[in-house]
C-alpha cells in the first residue's frame, strides 16, 4: 500500500469537502463575523427599456 | 483494480467526510454566537395622506407611511409601476385635492406583483378591509421570468422580508413561492440575508432531499431572523372637498387638449415621447410587436394569482385597473387576449371590481387614455379616478 498516495488523497478530499461546506454552503465571513450586516445587492443591473 | 479504488479513493473520501463532520460538530459554539437577536419594532405616525413614493429607500418614515396607509381603513393605497408620475390628475393628487379622499401610491418601473405581494404579506395583520388598488400593466407579463431581482431587492425592504420570514401565520404557499424565487435568483444576489436564507431553506426542505439545505442547517443552524413588527398611529383621513363631480365635462376637455397638442404624429403619442423614442435614426417610425403570453409558463401570472388569493383571503377591499397599450404603436395586441381573459376570469371569480382599459383594435381605443404607448395620460387617469371614486367613496 502506498501510504503517501493514501494520505494525499485523504487530504485532497478533506480540503474539497471543507471548501464546499464552508465557502459555498456556509459563508465563512458570516461565521467569523456574525455581527456584520451585509446588505443583499443584485449582481445584475437591469436597464429600463421603454418597449 | 477494485481493491485499489477502495483503498485510494473510497476510504480517503469516507475519512475526509468524517473529519469534516467532526469540524462541523466542534464549530457549533461559533453558530451559537449569532443567536443573539434584537427584535425590531418600527413605530411612528403616518404622515402622508396624499402623494407618491417611488420606492421605500427614503428611510423608515416611508415604510411607516406605506404600512400606515394600508392600516388606515379610510385611505386608499395604490400599487403601480412606471405610469405613476407627477401629474395633478393622477388619483393620489386628484382624489385628495378635489374629492377629499386620501390616497398614497407607491412604485416606479419594475414594481411588479411579486414585490406587491411581499409588501402586503409584511402588512398582513393590517390588510383586512383595507382599500388597495393594483394598476396592472400587461407588459409585465412579457418576460416569462417575472420580477427581476434588482427590483425585488429595491422594493422588498429587509424589514418586510424579516417580517415574512418570521411570521409563522403566513401560509406555506406564499413562503414557498418566495423561497423558490430567492433560490432561483440566488446566484444574482451578492449575499443572502438571514430572512432570504430561511425562506430559501424552507423551499429546499419542501423538496424530497436537498443536501445543501441540510448541510447549511447542520453548520449554521436555522437562520436567525429578527422579529419585526410595526406600531403605527394613523391619521384621520378626511380631507377638505372642493370639487363638484363633473366627470364628463372635465374628462372631455382634458382629452380635447391632449389631442390638440399633438403635432408630429397620428398615433396619439405626445410629441416629446414620439421624437425621443419612436422616431428612429433613419427617420422611420418604430412599432412594437408583443410576444404571445403563455400563462402556463409565466411567473408574473403565478404572482398575480397569489396576490389575488392573498387579498381575497384577508378580505381586502381590493380593485384592479387593467391598463391599455396603444394599438397605433403595437401590432398583434391579440397576443394578450388569453392573458387578459384569464386575468378577468380570476377577478370575476373572486368578485373583485376592475376597470378594463385594454383594447386590441384602433377603433376601440380612446385617444388620451395613454399619453404615449403604455403610460396613462390625464384622460386615462380621469377614468381611473372615476372608477376609484365610485368603488371606494360612493
Amino acid at each position: 500500500m502506498n501510504k503517501f498516495k493514501f494520505l494525499r488523497n485523504t487530504l485532497i478530499y478533506f480540503l474539497l469537502i471543507l471548501g464546499y461546506v464552508y465557502l459555498y454552503i456556509a459563508n465563512i465571513e458570516f461565521i467569523l463575523h456574525p455581527e456584520s450586516e451585509l446588505a443583499p445587492k443584485s449582481t445584475v443591473n437591469f436597464v429600463y427599456q421603454q418597449f | 483494480m477494485l481493491k485499489k479504488l477502495v483503498i485510494y479513493q473510497v476510504i480517503p473520501f469516507v475519512i475526509a467526510c468524517g473529519l469534516v463532520s467532526v469540524i462541523i460538530i466542534l464549530s457549533s459554539p461559533l453558530r451559537s454566537a449569532q443567536n443573539i437577536l434584537v427584535p425590531q419594532k418600527l413605530s411612528g405616525e403616518q404622515k402622508k395622506l396624499r402623494g407618491l413614493y417611488d420606492n421605500l429607500l427614503a428611510g423608515e418614515q416611508s415604510e411607516i407611511d406605506l404600512i400606515g396607509s394600508i392600516q388606515n381603513k379610510g385611505q386608499l393605497s395604490i400599487l403601480g409601476s412606471s405610469e405613476l408620475t407627477e401629474t395633478k390628475y393622477a388619483p393620489y393628487y386628484f382624489l385628495p385635492d378635489s374629492l377629499g379622499m386620501s390616497v398614497l401610491a407607491i412604485g416606479h418601473a419594475h414594481h411588479q406583483q411579486l414585490s406587491m405581494l411581499c409588501e402586503l404579506l409584511a402588512a398582513k395583520e393590517h390588510i383586512s378591509n383595507s382599500k388597495i388598488c393594483i394598476l396592472l400593466s400587461p407588459s409585465w407579463f412579457q418576460d416569462p421570468a417575472g420580477t427581476n431581482i434588482e427590483a425585488f431587492i429595491e422594493f422588498v425592504r429587509p424589514n418586510f422580508l424579516n417580517k415574512i420570514a418570521g411570521d409563522s401565520t403566513i401560509s406555506k404557499k406564499y413562503r414557498l413561492h418566495l423561497g423558490a424565487y430567492i433560490h432561483q435568483h440566488s446566484d444574482k444576489i451578492s449575499v443572502l440575508s438571514p430572512a432570504m436564507k430561511r425562506l430559501r431553506n424552507e423551499y429546499l426542505d419542501s423538496k424530497p432531499f436537498h443536501i445543501e439545505s441540510y448541510l447549511y442547517k447542520k453548520i449554521m443552524g436555522e437562520p436567525k431572523v429578527p422579529y419585526t413588527s410595526y406600531s403605527i398611529s394613523t391619521k384621520n383621513s378626511a380631507l377638505p372637498k372642493s370639487w363638484k363631480t363633473q366627470w364628463n365635462e372635465l374628462s372631455k376637455r382634458i382629452q380635447k387638449d391632449f389631442v390638440a397638442n399633438i403635432h408630429t404624429n397620428t398615433m396619439y403619442v405626445n410629441d416629446v415621447y414620439f421624437k425621443e423614442h419612436l422616431v428612429q435614426k433613419n427617420g422611420e417610425v418604430r412599432h412594437g410587436s408583443p410576444d404571445y403570453v403563455d400563462i402556463t409558463a409565466c411567473e408574473e401570472f403565478g404572482d398575480f394569482n397569489l396576490l389575488v388569493d392573498l387579498m381575497k383571503e384577508q378580505k381586502v377591499q381590493c380593485s384592479f385597473v387593467i391598463q391599455a397599450l396603444n394599438p397605433y404603436f403595437y401590432n398583434n395586441l391579440n397576443n394578450y387576449n388569453d392573458l387578459i381573459t384569464a386575468v378577468k376570469k380570476k377577478l370575476n371569480d373572486n368578485q373583485i371590481p376592475y376597470l378594463d382599459l385594454f383594447v386590441t383594435e384602433k377603433q376601440d381605443y380612446e385617444p388620451g387614455v395613454l399619453k404615449d404607448v403604455m403610460h396613462l395620460g390625464d384622460y386615462g387617469w380621469m377614468k381611473v379616478n372615476h372608477f376609484l371614486y365610485t368603488t371606494y367613496h360612493e
